[in-house]
């Protein structure tokens, strides 16, 4: 049905295939996004080429595959984590509910416990960090020790990933807020500026969205130059479509596209000059980390979530009652108490179908299911049906034809066949229960 | 609930012959509207087998087994009618994953029609989206087809509580999410209304994730 992003998938599987052969298990024979044995020195990595990241929800140094922890593991979840070789390391230590922020320093560590959910910590050319904290920012600073709160620029916005362009200067993704239509899922998002001395915010980016179309940005990191840079992705949230990704950049306050990216992935910061980049291995619940070549070949260093979240470890405000009461089991049939049930389901049909529809007129439903017998022959059941045979699966002044279906019937599977088997029905079929 | 229709008809039975011929003209359309607004497939039954509550996957290696690629051609595969969809008393398609197909279109959808309880249900209902957790880098399980929100327009995220109030203007209690939910007679999902910051309309078919 979707041919293009089938390709992709396939092309992506294949992408991971070969990269885990390539540098799927490091010199100790783990898996990446493995621990190795043993504890490292955090601040060390300033003098390697290695890279701080989450693994296995612990903060680690990743390096030529391997990936050491840091020190013994904790109460959470470590999640976007910033390294600043000038400077040190602040990440946020998730947790069910209000979370913390951890700054590691050659002086000393700090913990700030936030008030709510904290994201995205970042470091200054001065040694301050800023983060995101539910629904604004928050600024703490190495001169004072004292914290500063940024409200966000639009009253139920979200502001996230924020960091300095310059002293005085930060950089912000900025979402829309949900509407009736969008409760949940983020729609928009732009960059927005944000001045420390005159407290004033300016909208950098107008990207735009449509009914359904999205448009959003991910993971603004500032260059060597003192660019910033970030990933820009659209979408279609109703088609089976694959997003886009892009690379751009802000040039003063106008935003410059680099270049399409051919597939998912995430700035991670630099590395000698070179773009570090997070990419999605979904099968494996993991992200690998590459360094962009000049060449622009990547070249793996390992395993890991740098700015981006976890994916080898579930986030905590979404497992705690999980935790506190177990996990839900499949209710049991309790004949007694369900619904009006006259008899069991025919030992022929499971209930379930595959529905082509839907048709303005009954003549062409039943042309369809003419068509569905002639494929499937005589030993097939089908029929036209309407709203008023079946109300749960098709709406009033349409019919549609319906192939039913065996007990047992892998759904998806009897669903592709049947579209192979009718292609011009391919983009107008789905499983139903008339 | 699902004996309002015996007791309906008790009290009309009881009624005296005149009575009863009477209402009988009055109600004889509205009989038949509720019986088509309301009807399930015959001889329908739960099921309550692994296909038809198939295994819920925790994490998401697990999700993306079970539920295929993200943004996936199969994750809008399975449709069903719901009422008070994507506006009040305006009904509309759910399409969720086949992988549920069998548990959000045979046995739920099913059941609140079997139990005339399409009132409870209010706008908005919505399954599959293609689209991150805001501010994230994490997609959301819609784009699997593996959540669906519903009655969102009074349950919106953040609220601690659910709201049951359906389209009908009746409070319904938790129905809605008893019908969704773990525990009979709920169907497996997992609820929103657990997370830290509470998403009362969100019900999803994995967990740890």
């Amino acid at each position: 049905m979707q041919k293009r992003w089938i390709a992709s998938v396939l092309a992506l599987a294949t992408a991971g295939l070969l990269a885990a052969n390539a540098w799927g298990t490091d010199r100790s024979g783990a898996a990446c996004g493995q621990l190795t044995g043993g504890t490292t020195r955090l601040l060390g990595f300033a003098a390697t080429s290695a890279v701080p990241a989450e693994v296995a929800g612990r903060l680690a140094l990743v390096r030529a595959g391997a990936a050491t922890p840091t020190g013994p593991a904790t109460d959470g979840v470590v999640r976007h984590v910033a390294a600043d070789t000038r400077f040190g390391v602040a990440y946020v230590q998730d947790l069910a509910g209000p979370d913390v922020v951890v700054i590691d320093r050659p002086q000393g560590e700090v913990r700030l416990k936030a008030s709510g959910e904290a994201a995205n910590p970042s470091w200054s050319p001065t040694g301050d960090v800023v983060w995101a904290e539910t629904p604004g920012l928050r600024v703490w600073s190495a001169k004072t020790i004292g914290l500063r709160s940024i409200r966000s620029p639009e009253r139920g916005s979200l502001v996230f990933s924020p960091v300095f362009a310059g002293p005085d200067t930060i950089v912000a993704a900025v979402s829309e807020p949900p509407t009736v239509a969008i409760p949940e899922g983020e729609y928009l998002s732009n960059l927005w500026r944000y001045d420390l001395g005159s407290r004033a915010w300016t909208q950098l980016t107008h990207f735009g969205h449509g009914a359904n179309t999205w448009s959003i940005v991910r993971t603004p990191v500032v260059g060597t130059a003192g660019t910033v840079e970030f990933v820009r992705m659209t979408g279609d949230a109703t088609a089976t479509v694959a997003p886009s990704f892009e690379l751009w950049r802000l040039d003063g306050d106008h935003a410059v596209r680099e270049r399409v990216l051919p597939s998912e992935r995430y700035l991670a910061g630099y590395q000698g000059g070179a773009r570090l980049w997070n990419l999605p291995d979904e099968a494996a619940a993991t992200w690998q980390i590459a360094r962009e070549e000049p060449s622009g070949q990547l070249t793996q260093i390992g395993c890991g979530a740098v700015l981006v979240d976890p994916y080898d470890v579930g986030d905590p405000d979404r497992s705690t009652t999980l935790a506190r009461t177990g996990p839900s089991p499949a209710p049991s049939p309790s004949p007694s108490t369900s619904p009006s049930p006259s008899s069991s389901p025919s030992r022929s049909t499971s209930g379930m179908a595959i529905l082509v529809g839907d048709f303005a007129w009954q003549q062409d439903a039943q042309a369809a299911a003419t068509t569905i017998s002639d494929q499937y022959g005589p030993t097939a059941t089908v029929r036209v049906i309407d709203s008023t045979t079946s109300p749960t699966a098709i709406r009033p002044g349409v019919w549609a034809a319906v192939l039913l279906l065996a007990p047992g019937t892998d759904l998806e599977a009897e669903l592709q066949s049947f579209r192979s088997r009718l292609p011009q029905f391919s983009d107008s079929s789905w499983v139903v229960a008339p | 609930m699902a004996g309002s229709s015996s007791r309906w008809c008790s009290r009309v039975a009881m009624s005296g012959l005149a009575v009863w011929a009477a209402a009988l003209v009055a109600l004889v359309p509205s009989v038949a509207q509720a019986h088509h607004a309301h009807q399930v497939p015959i001889g329908w039954v739960h099921d309550h087998s692994s296909a038809g509550v198939p295994q819920r996957p925790s994490g998401l290696s697990a999700l993306v087994n079970k539920f295929g690629p993200v943004c996936g051609d199969a994750a809008n595969n399975a449709r069903s009618y719901w009422p008070s969809q994507a506006a009040r008393n305006q009904p509309g398609y759910l399409n969720v994953n086949t992988y549920i197909g069998r548990d959000v279109d045979y046995n739920i959808r099913n059941h609140i029609s079997a139990d005339r309880a399409d009132g409870a249900v209010d706008y908005g209902v919505y399954g599959y989206v293609c689209r991150y957790i805001d501010g994230t880098t994490t997609w959301s399980a819609h784009a699997w087809g593996a959540a669906v929100d519903t009655n969102t327009a009074r349950n919106p995220q953040g609220q601690g509580h659910w709201n049951g109030t359906g389209a009908d203007g009746i409070d319904h209690g938790k129905y809605i999410p008893d019908m969704w939910k773990g525990s009979y007679p709920g169907h497996n999902f997992y609820w929103g209304l657990n997370f830290s910051n509470p998403d009362p309309a969100h019900f999803q078919y994995v967990t740890n994730y």
